[in-house]
């Protein structure tokens, strides 16, 4: 503490050793919580990369880029099963598009959800590493913490009246959704799917969902680790279109995808 | 309670002038009111608990918003932009990725959205991560940079019946209107612009209804297309968010006072900002 100038005893504003000693848990967190008149919010929690969240555009930026890629239909890619088809075990191989090259990364034409990225890049997706068990005890584990995601991209699909490419019919999405690699295998979260078919002119499309250890143990029961949450997107479409037609596609732009985990019960 | 001892027993006579150290002397007669308080002057077994130190006495999170509709017309606020002038703002285009310019983004002027900006308060030496969520929703104008030969797309303005002349998807030079660059909505914390995220603004593509006129619904284009747009999303600003904010120099993650807004640049001759909200939180 300053001198003060009058003649004030200013030991006595020194802290001493029994003030702290009767605070009871006056960490800084304890201090922060809540706020009179606001929103109380839970201590925050992290996760382990330290990374929550990634921005990116397409093409050269600020670009767009063209995403034509049907959904996953059938126990193969080449039979027929009612869409959507996230259960790898049902449908016998993953959702996700493995039609070269750089699957599923960024803008492509094969069957199966793709990662949003520029330039199909591995690097730049709209990946988020979570590295989080599920089944060990742990916080997560535990169901006391859990992941609010939130996506969101620019979306284009214009109609301007021409039957030429890139301009899709209108009915055919594009769907949005968060997708989780679960032990090197990609689930999409069913209820944060969200579809938007009609004409979209550089709208703003997003996606929502919450994720917990229950969650994960639903799409992968017993399994080991959600190892990255991603922002997917595909077209709605049967892979015998009718020649000729317009292949149903999205012009995508600017986009985001934030993990936000929080602690659910008092710790 | 201390005992209370007069450290300078003497008296002031009436009629004589006390000096001022006499005075001060006086003053000081208890120790306690000198500032000489210590545990002793607390309750014996007094402890400060949790609910003594009132919850909230940090702000760690805060939301704003306004349902109110105000406009932004663009010939009064972007005026460089206006009918004639020689600067297109062309960053970005709809129709092929190909046709772009990567010029414009942050050399146009924003003007932030009322109801969408707020002040952060982040109580912490370093913040984890604050989160921004908003939701803007608005009405489209059509694009104020008009062609010249106005027998073949017309001027659109709004009619006294509170319409849009012209149907902005024709079949004269204005039927690449889709494809005519506007604007954006941008987020901007401390100042600066995020560079990614913005969203694209584009001109009317509808004959369109203002929301006063309760009269006629909204018309479409031949598209089928809706005037009406919204931006929403929870965007997480954690460390290495700040790291790759290009221009970024104050850190919201830093303890201090911080700003955000969503802010609006565009060409169209106005945009109505309807519904909308931003909220932010900070989180150790």
């Amino acid at each position: 503490m300053p001198n003060d100038q009058d003649s004030f005893n200013n030991q006595s504003l020194q802290d001493p050793v029994d003030l702290v000693a009767r605070m009871n848990a006056l960490t800084e967190e304890d201090l922060g919580r809540g706020a009179v008149g606001h929103r109380h919010v839970p201590q925050g929690w992290k996760l382990p990369t330290g990374v929550h969240s990634k921005f990116g555009s397409h093409g050269v930026f600020p670009g767009q880029e063209l995403y034509a890629n049907p959904a996953p239909e059938g126990t193969s890619p080449t039979s027929g099963l009612p869409f959507p088809a996230w259960d790898p075990v049902a449908y016998g191989g993953t959702i996700m598009d493995i039609v070269a090259p750089n699957p599923p990364y960024g803008a492509g034409t094969g069957q199966g959800w793709r990662i949003l990225s520029p330039n199909n890049s591995t690097v730049d997706a709209a990946v988020v590493q979570a590295q989080l068990n599920y089944n060990d005890g742990s916080v997560f584990a535990l169901g006391g913490g859990s992941l609010d995601i939130s996506c969101w991209t620019e979306a284009t699909n214009g109609w301007d009246g021409s039957t030429a490419d890139p301009v899709s019919p209108l009915a055919f999405g594009p769907i949005l959704a968060v997708a989780l690699r679960i032990d090197d295998e990609w689930y999409v979260v069913p209820d944060s799917m969200a579809m938007y078919s009609g004409t979209l002119w550089g709208d703003s499309v997003h996606a929502r969902c919450r994720v917990t250890a229950a969650l994960c143990n639903t799409l992968a029961p017993g399994g080991v680790q959600l190892e990255d949450i991603a922002m997917v997107v595909c077209m709605r479409r049967k892979t015998d279109f009718s020649d000729g037609s317009q292949v149903p596609a999205i012009f995508l732009g600017n986009w985001g995808i934030s993990v936000d985990p929080f602690l659910s019960v008092e710790q | 309670m201390a005992t209370i001892t007069d450290p300078s027993p003497l008296n002031m006579d009436s009629g004589e002038v006390a000096t001022a150290e006499n005075a001060g002397q006086k003053t000081e007669l208890l120790q306690e009111s000198a500032g000489e308080l210590d545990m002793a002057n607390l309750q014996l077994g007094f402890e400060f608990r949790q609910h003594h130190i009132q919850r909230g006495t940090f702000t760690r999170g805060r939301a704003s918003g306004a349902t109110a509709n105000v406009d932004f017309i663009g010939d009064l606020l972007f005026p460089n932009y206006g009918r004639g002038a020689v600067w297109e703002f062309n960053a970005y285009t709809y129709e092929n990725a190909a046709n772009e310019s990567v010029n414009g983004v942050d050399e146009v002027p924003y003007a932030p959205i009322p109801g969408m900006c707020e002040t952060m308060e982040n109580p912490y030496e370093q913040a984890a991560r604050v989160r921004i969520t908003w939701c803007v929703s608005y009405f489209l104008g059509a694009g104020v940079l008009g062609e010249e030969d106005l027998s073949q797309d017309g001027e659109r303005r709004w009619t006294n019946a509170g319409n849009l002349a012209n149907d902005p998807v024709g079949t004269g030079a204005r039927a690449q209107v889709p494809f005519q660059a506007t604007g954006a909505l941008r987020l901007f914390v401390n100042g600066v612009g995020h560079p990614f995220l913005f969203k694209r603004v584009r001109s009317a593509m509808s004959g369109g209804v203002p929301s006063t006129d309760y009269q006629n619904s909204e018309t479409q284009s031949v598209a089928g297309y809706s005037d009406f747009q919204f931006w929403e999303f929870s965007a997480v600003i954690d460390a290495t968010q700040v790291a790759a904010w290009t221009g970024l120099t104050k850190d919201p993650l830093e303890f201090g006072t911080h700003t955000v807004s969503i802010r609006c640049f565009h060409t169209n001759r106005v945009i109505r900002f309807k519904t909308r909200y931003i909220e932010w939180t900070y989180v150790k």
